[in-house]
């Protein structure tokens, strides 16, 4: 979720890129993104682009809003006990 | 939570991100090895022999503006994003820009415009550092701007070794990044 934050609003980010960047295997990855398109944070769509088949997969409105949110939450943590 | 948890955390967050966007602000790597190559290259050869580092620039500059942006297209296949999209238009304003202005104002045929040139360079980097939230690329530009600077007022006989080991150093730097990112 932070590498898709980080592509800034309304990016989209194709399986393998994210694949070879978050260092992971396909199954892992599908499996991450399952969970996280299951809670409504992650947009999953497939696609072909020419004649090659494509997955894209995007953060949701609601997905980043929970990651800004978990993210200032640490924040506060660390600022509350500082 | 424990507080270091939370920093360690955020660290990684923080980490992540950041990691993100300098791997698609610089192509994979890609343009640094790209262009550090040709910027070392270029500027010994221009040290060695005008005329002939001259020539390779002829070629190398235009080659190497296309593969830029072969390679921008390509990224652009596999990350869509308005930060990319923007990056795309900036490079071919600022290519468009540049051309006009050597061919009509001030061509780089003198040690004023290849620093004119380099300072633009220099630019994009602090202005795309800036876009992408890259403190250190945004420094890399002032950093680059500040050598262009020096190397013109103050040293101008070593204006040419001085950017080609600026080209030497971008390509070490940028085959460490794409190491980093294809291993």
């Amino acid at each position: 979720m932070a590498l898709l934050h980080a592509l800034g609003e309304g990016a989209q980010a194709e399986f393998s890129w994210l694949k070879d960047a978050l260092g992971l295997t396909e199954g892992n990855l599908s499996s991450h993104l399952a969970k996280l398109e299951e809670a409504g944070y992650v947009r999953v769509e497939k696609g072909y682009q020419g004649k090659r088949p494509r997955t894209w997969v995007a953060l949701t409105p609601q997905g980043r809003a929970a990651y800004e949110a978990h993210r200032r939450a640490l924040l506060e943590l660390l600022r509350s006990e500082g | 939570m424990k507080r270091e948890e939370a920093r360690t955390l955020l660290k990684s967050l923080d980490q992540t991100e950041g990691e993100a966007r300098l791997k698609l602000a610089l192509l994979g790597g890609w343009t640094l090895v790209l262009w550090g190559a040709l910027w070392a290259l270029g500027s010994f050869l221009l040290a060695w022999n005008p005329e002939v580092g001259g020539r390779f620039w002829t070629v190398a500059g235009p080659l190497g503006g296309l593969l830029s942006f072969y390679l921008g297209a390509r990224q652009g296949v596999s990350v869509r994003t308005f930060l990319g999209l923007q990056t795309f238009y900036f490079w071919a304003l600022l290519t468009l820009f540049a051309l006009l202005h050597w061919l009509l104002l001030l061509p780089p045929t003198d040690l004023r415009g290849e620093s004119f040139l380099v300072s633009l360079v220099a630019f994009a980097y602090a202005y795309l550092g800036t876009l992408w939230r890259i403190p250190g690329m945004a420094r890399a530009g002032l950093g680059l701007f500040a050598v262009d600077l020096v190397l013109y007022r103050a040293f101008p006989d070593l204006f040419h070794l001085g950017m080609g080991a600026v080209g030497l150093w971008a390509l070490v730097y940028g085959g460490v990044l794409l190491w980093r990112w294809t291993r």
